[in-house]
C-alpha cells in the first residue's frame, strides 16, 4: 500500500493566523501523518475544532500548510500553484456538507457541472454536454435536470449533484467534507450507497471527513481520529470503530447512542463510569491534550505529548495505551470518588 | 407524477412552476413587474428620449432670443414660458438634457470601470491592492469634494466634463470599498470554493459567480451616485461654475437670479430635477430588491428542523380533512398530562390553506419521555409548535384538542398562552447559541425569564437563576451567568437553554432537536441532564430525526410520515419489531445497523411536500409491500390494543420475530 499511495500527508501543520489579543495563532491541525492508498477510503473522524475539514482544505489547496508535506500520485503538491491546481484539479475533486450553498442558485445544474469542464479543461460543447449527462446518469438524476435551478432539487438530490460535479472531472480521489452530514436518515442511506457503489465500480478514493463514526465506519477502510489538530489513533476501520484503543476514541464510541434501548442503556452505565468530562477544567495540559478529559490521564499525559506508536496494525497515540487495554488502568473516577 | 418510478423527477417536477419565476432569466420581467419601478423606468426612459431627440422635437433653437417676450409664463407659443432673453423653457429643458446626461454620463464612465474590479479584486484576492483600496476610499472620504472640483474647474474653465469625470474618480474608491464587502461575502460561499477545487481561474471565478452577486449592489450605488451627479451639475451650474450652455444647472441659475421677478422659470427645471433623481431612486430600490429575490434562500429549500415550515409548492385546492367517518378518534385520556387527538394544523402555502399535519393523536403521562421521531419535513416540529401555540404565520389549528391538565390548548385564548408557555410547558431549541440574545449575559436573560415567571426581586431572580445553572450542572454558575452567548460552548449554551426553560418550573418541555447541533460527547451530556429532569418528574417530548437519541432517553415514541403518525409504540417494541414499513426502513437506514461492503437498506425517494400528499397512504410512493389496496383511501390509526401501540398501515409487518432491520 505505501508503495501505491496516492495522497501522502507528512507532519501537516496549519496555523490560522489571529490577533494576540483574541488569544493568538489558532494551531488547527499539528504533524498530521495520513495515506490515502488507490482506490481506499480513509474515514477523518472528530468533534468540531478537531481539525479534520482543515486537513481536507488543505489537501485541496483552499488553506495554506504552514509545516509538513502534501504528496498526491508521488508529486508534493505542498505549495501547488494555481496553474498546478489547474492540472490537480483534473484528478482531486471535493464533495462538501452543504447541499444548499455549494452551488450557485443562478445557474443550471448544467452550468454548475460544466464550469471546470468549460474553463479548466477547456472541451468543446459536445463533450461538456456527454459528459454532463453521463454524470447525471451516474448518480441518478434524468437528463431533464441539467436545465433546471439548483432551487427545484431537494437535498439529497443536491448532493448527488454535488457528487455528479466532481465525477464530470473524471477524478480518482474525492474529498468527501461531510458529505452526508446535513441529509436525512433515508437520504443519507442513498447517498452513501452511491458513494460505496462509485467507489466500488471507478477504483475511486475518498478522504472522507465526517464527526458521525458509524457512517465513517460503513464507507472506510482506515479510520483516522483526530483530537485537537493531532492524530490520536488511526488503522483498520472495524478496529478503530469496534475495539477503539485511544480513551478519547472510546469516549466517541460510548458517545454515539445506538437504536436499540437495552444496549443503550449498558452504555450509558458504562460511560458514566469513565466520563469525567468537565471535572479538571481550567487545567491547562501541556503533553496530551484529551488529559482534561481523560479517565485514565496520569502525570506524564499532562507533560509528555505521546507519539503515535503503531502495534498490530493500530497506531495510538496514549501513554496509557497498554494499561487501557490489559484493563490494569484504573478511571480517574473511581479513584476520585474513593478519595 | 406520484408514480414510484418518478421519485426523482416528481418533486422537481411538482416544483418547476413557482421556481421559474425567480430564475434569472425573468430579471426584466420581474423588475417591471414592480410598479414604482416600472413607472419610474419608463419615466427615465422617456426623458432620456426626449433629450436625445431635442434637436427635431423641440419647437425652438435653445438659444433662439426674443427680448420682447422675455420671462414670460407658460402660454401657446411657449408652453413652459420663456427664460431671461426670451429664450424658450421647454427647449432649453430638452436641449440642456444633454448637457447634464452626458455629465452623469461621464461620472459614471469613470466611477464603474473603475470602483467595480477594483472592489472585487480587493475583496476577492486581499493583500496590497485590498489595503490600498481602503486606504484611498479613507483618505478620499476625507477630502472635501467640492474644493478638488473648484480646482479642476480653475484649471478647466467651465468645462464640466473635466468636472463630472473628477467627480467619478473621488468616487470610485468608495464604490470600490462597497463591492469589496459585497464580494468579500461571495467568497466565503461554498459554491466558489467548489470553483477553486475544480481548479477554475481567479477571472474566471470573478466573472461567473462574484460579478453578478455584487450586480445588485453596484446598480443601488450608481444610481444614486448617477442622482448626485445631477445634482452637482446643477450645483455647479448655480454657482456659475459649470457650462454656459443651456443645461439643466444653468437653468436653476437663470431662474435663481430671476426668482423676484419670475418664480415661475423655477418650476420647470427644478421639477425635472427632482422628478429625475426621485425616478432613479425608485428604480434602484426595484433593483436591488429584484436582485434580492434572485439571491434570496430557495422558497422550497427544506425547513430548518427549528422553524418546521413546509416547503413550498405549486398550488393545489386545500386537501379536504379525512371524513370523520374515516377515522376513530378516542376521547382524550383524563389520566395524561397531556392528550392529543386528531390535530390537523394547516399553513398557508402559496395563497392556500394546506394541513401540514393530519389527525396527529398521541398521550403523555407525568415524567414520561415521549419522542417523535421522524425525517424533516414531516410535521414534528409543526406538531410541537401547535401545542405551545407559536405556529408560523398563517399557521391554524384546523381541528382536534390538545388537552394539557384539563385546559384545550388548541381552543385557548393568548392570554392563556402566554400564562402557559415558559410556567407549564418549556421548550428548549435547536440551536443554542442563537436562540440567546448576544447583547445581553447568560445570567441576565434567564433572570429576566425567571421574574417574568414569579415576579420576583432582580436579587431573588438573580439567586434562583444560580440555582437553575446549577441544577442543569453547569461548572462555575457564577462565571456563566457573567459571559455572553459568544463566549460560551455549544454545550454549555445549551445548558443555559434548559435552565431558561425551566425557570418557570413546568410540567413538561418541548425539546426540539436539543443535541443536533452538539458534538457527540457533548449530545450525551445533554442527555443525561434530560434524564435527570424527566427523573424529578418533569414530562418531555423530544423531537428528533436520531434513532440513538430516541432510544436513549425516550420510553415510548410517535413516528411521523408526511404529517401523520404512522406508529406509535414502546421504544424498544418500535426498534425491535416495528410494523409500518416507513419506521422499518428509517431504522435500516440508520447506519449504525450498517455492515460494510454491503448497501445500506435505503428507502428510495423522498417525503412528498404537504401539496402533494397522496390520496391514501402517505407512504404508498415508497412502500416496498405496497399494493393498491393502500392506494384507494386513507389510512386509518389502528390501535393494536393487547400490544399497547398503533399503526398505520393496512398490511403492518411481521410482530412477532426478529428486528425487521437486520
Amino acid at each position: 500500500m505505501t508503495e501505491a499511495a496516492l495522497l501522502r500527508v507528512r507532519g501537516l501543520d496549519v496555523t490560522y493566523r489571529r490577533a494576540r489579543l483574541r488569544g493568538g495563532d489558532v494551531h488547527a491541525v499539528r504533524g498530521v501523518d495520513l495515506t490515502v492508498g488507490r482506490g481506499e477510503t480513509v474515514g477523518l473522524v472528530g468533534e468540531s475544532g478537531s481539525g479534520k475539514s482543515t486537513i481536507g482544505s488543505a489537501v485541496l489547496g483552499l488553506v495554506p500548510a504552514t509545516g509538513g508535506g502534501i504528496e498526491f500520485d508521488g508529486a508534493d503538491i505542498t505549495h501547488a500553484t494555481r496553474t498546478d491546481r489547474r492540472l490537480l484539479a483534473r484528478r482531486m475533486q471535493v464533495v462538501f456538507q452543504d447541499p444548499y450553498g455549494s452551488m450557485n442558485p443562478a445557474h443550471t445544474v448544467g452550468d454548475t457541472l460544466a464550469e471546470a469542464l468549460r474553463h479548466n479543461l477547456g472541451l468543446p460543447a459536445d463533450e461538456i454536454h456527454e459528459r454532463v449527462l453521463r454524470a447525471l446518469d451516474d448518480v441518478g438524476l434524468p437528463p431533464g435536470a441539467a436545465h433546471r435551478y439548483p432551487a427545484a432539487f431537494s437535498g439529497g438530490q443536491r448532493q448527488r449533484i454535488a457528487i455528479a460535479r466532481a465525477l464530470v472531472m473524471e477524478p480518482d480521489f474525492i474529498v468527501c467534507d461531510e458529505a452526508v452530514s446535513a441529509l436525512d436518515l433515508s437520504v443519507q442511506a442513498q447517498v452513501l450507497n452511491l458513494l460505496a457503489r462509485l467507489k466500488r465500480d471507478r477504483g475511486l478514493s475518498y478522504l472522507f471527513i465526517s464527526h458521525d463514526l458509524a457512517v465513517v465506519r460503513y464507507l472506510s477502510d482506515t479510520i483516522v481520529v483526530l483530537y485537537a489538530g493531532r492524530v490520536v489513533e488511526r488503522g483498520p476501520a472495524a478496529l478503530v470503530a469496534d475495539h477503539p484503543s485511544h480513551p478519547y476514541t472510546r469516549a466517541l464510541l460510548a458517545a454515539a447512542p445506538v437504536p436499540d434501548p437495552i444496549a443503550q442503556r449498558r452504555r450509558q452505565a458504562e460511560r458514566r463510569l469513565t466520563s469525567t468530562a468537565g471535572t479538571t477544567s481550567g487545567r491547562v495540559s501541556a503533553g496530551c491534550a484529551f488529559a482534561p478529559r481523560c479517565p485514565f490521564a496520569q502525570e506524564t499525559c499532562w507533560s509528555d505529548q505521546p507519539e503515535l506508536v503503531e502495534h498490530d496494525g493500530v497506531s495510538v497515540a496514549c501513554h496509557r495505551r497498554d494499561e487501557i487495554a490489559a484493563g490494569t488502568a484504573v478511571p480517574l473516577q473511581t479513584s476520585a470518588g474513593a478519595a | 407524477m406520484n408514480t414510484p418510478t418518478a421519485q426523482h423527477t416528481a418533486p422537481a417536477g411538482g416544483r418547476k412552476g413557482p421556481r421559474r419565476s425567480t430564475a434569472p432569466h425573468g430579471f426584466t420581467a420581474r423588475l417591471l413587474r414592480k410598479k414604482a419601478a416600472a413607472a419610474s423606468a419608463g419615466y427615465l426612459l422617456l426623458v432620456v428620449l426626449v433629450t436625445l431627440l431635442a434637436s427635431p422635437l423641440a419647437p425652438y433653437d435653445p438659444d433662439e432670443q426674443d427680448l420682447t417676450a422675455a420671462l414670460q409664463g407658460p402660454s401657446g407659443a411657449h408652453w413652459l414660458g420663456t427664460g431671461e432673453l426670451g429664450r424658450d423653457v421647454l427647449s432649453r429643458l430638452m436641449h440642456g438634457g444633454q448637457i447634464t446626461l452626458l455629465g452623469v454620463l461621464i461620472t459614471l464612465a469613470v466611477y464603474l470601470p473603475l470602483g467595480v474590479p477594483a472592489g472585487m479584486i480587493a475583496g476577492y484576492k486581499g493583500g496590497w491592492f485590498d489595503r490600498l483600496v481602503l486606504k484611498s476610499a479613507d483618505l478620499i472620504s476625507a477630502v472635501p469634494v467640492i474644493i478638488v472640483l473648484l480646482v479642476v474647474l480653475s484649471v478647466f474653465t467651465n468645462n464640466e466634463s473635466a468636472a463630472m469625470a473628477a467627480n467619478g474618480l473621488l468616487g470610485a474608491p468608495l464604490l470600490a470599498r462597497v463591492v469589496r464587502s459585497a464580494t468579500l461575502g461571495v467568497k466565503e460561499e461554498l459554491y466558489v470554493r467548489a470553483a477553486v477545487a475544480g481548479g477554475i481561474r481567479d477571472r474566471v471565478i470573478i466573472r461567473r459567480h462574484v460579478l453578478p452577486r455584487v450586480t445588485g449592489v453596484v446598480l443601488v450605488q450608481a444610481s444614486v451616485f448617477g442622482a448626485y451627479a445631477v445634482l452637482l451639475e446643477t450645483g455647479l451650474g448655480f454657482l456659475g461654475l459649470g457650462t454656459t450652455k443651456a443645461s439643466w444647472g444653468s437653468m436653476i441659475a437663470e431662474a435663481s437670479k430671476n426668482i423676484g421677478t419670475d418664480p415661475w422659470l423655477l418650476v420647470p427645471s427644478g421639477f425635472m430635477i427632482i422628478s429625475f433623481i426621485l425616478a432613479l431612486g425608485l428604480l434602484s430600490d426595484g433593483l436591488r430588491d429584484t436582485l434580492a429575490e434572485r439571491y434570496a434562500p430557495p422558497a422550497d429549500k427544506p425547513p430548518s428542523r427549528r422553524m418546521g415550515r413546509p416547503r413550498g409548492a405549486a398550488p393545489e385546492p386545500l386537501r379536504t380533512e379525512v371524513p370523520d367517518t374515516a377515522r376513530v378518534i378516542e376521547d382524550p385520556d383524563p389520566d395524561a398530562l397531556l392528550s392529543v387527538r386528531g390535530l390537523t394544523v394547516s399553513l398557508t402555502i402559496e395563497g392556500t390553506p394546506t394541513a401540514v399535519i393530519r389527525d396527529v393523536s398521541f398521550d403523555l403521562r407525568s415524567g414520561e419521555v415521549l419522542g417523535i421521531v421522524g425525517e424533516t419535513g414531516c410535521g414534528k416540529t409543526i406538531t410541537a409548535t401547535s401545542l405551545l401555540g407559536m405556529l408560523p404565520a398563517g399557521g391554524r389549528i384546523a381541528s382536534g384538542t390538545i388537552l394539557f391538565e384539563g385546559t384545550d390548548l388548541a381552543r385557548a385564548d393568548a392570554a392563556t398562552m402566554r400564562r402557559i408557555r415558559g410556567r407549564r410547558i418549556g421548550w428548549i431549541s435547536q440551536d443554542p447559541i442563537s436562540s440567546l440574545d448576544p447583547s445581553f449575559t447568560a445570567g441576565a436573560q434567564v433572570a429576566e425569564v425567571v421574574r417574568l415567571h414569579t415576579g420576583c426581586s432582580r436579587k431573588q431572580a438573580r439567586e434562583r437563576t444560580l440555582e437553575l445553572f446549577a441544577k442543569v450542572r453547569l461548572p462555575d454558575p457564577g462565571r456563566v451567568a457573567g459571559s455572553y452567548p459568544h463566549q460560551l460552548s455549544g454545550g454549555m449554551a445549551q445548558r443555559v437553554g434548559i435552565a431558561a426553560a425551566l425557570a418557570g418550573d413546568p410540567a413538561l418541555v418541548i425539546a426540539d432537536e436539543p443535541t443536533t447541533a452538539l458534538d457527540v460527547t457533548v449530545q450525551a451530556e445533554i442527555l443525561d441532564l434530560l434524564r435527570e429532569l424527566q427523573a424529578a418528574g418533569t414530562a418531555v417530548v423530544l423531537i428528533t430525526h436520531d434513532w440513538g437519541v430516541l432510544a436513549d432517553l425516550c420510553d415510548r415514541a410517535v413516528v411521523m410520515y408526511a404529517g401523520e403518525v404512522v406508529e406509535e409504540a414502546e421504544v424498544t417494541d418500535l426498534v425491535t419489531t416495528p410494523t409500518h414499513p416507513y419506521t422499518a426502513g428509517l431504522l435500516g437506514s440508520d447506519p449504525h445497523h450498517a455492515l460494510p461492503g454491503q448497501p445500506l437498506p435505503a428507502v428510495e425517494g423522498a417525503v412528498p411536500p404537504p401539496t402533494q400528499w397522496p390520496v391514501g397512504c402517505h407512504f404508498q410512493n415508497r412502500c416496498p409491500r405496497v399494493t393498491d389496496a393502500c392506494k384507494e383511501k386513507p389510512v386509518v390509526i389502528s390501535r393494536l390494543v393487547e400490544l399497547e401501540r398503533s399503526t398505520r398501515c393496512i398490511r403492518p409487518l411481521e410482530l412477532i420475530g426478529g428486528p425487521a432491520h437486520d
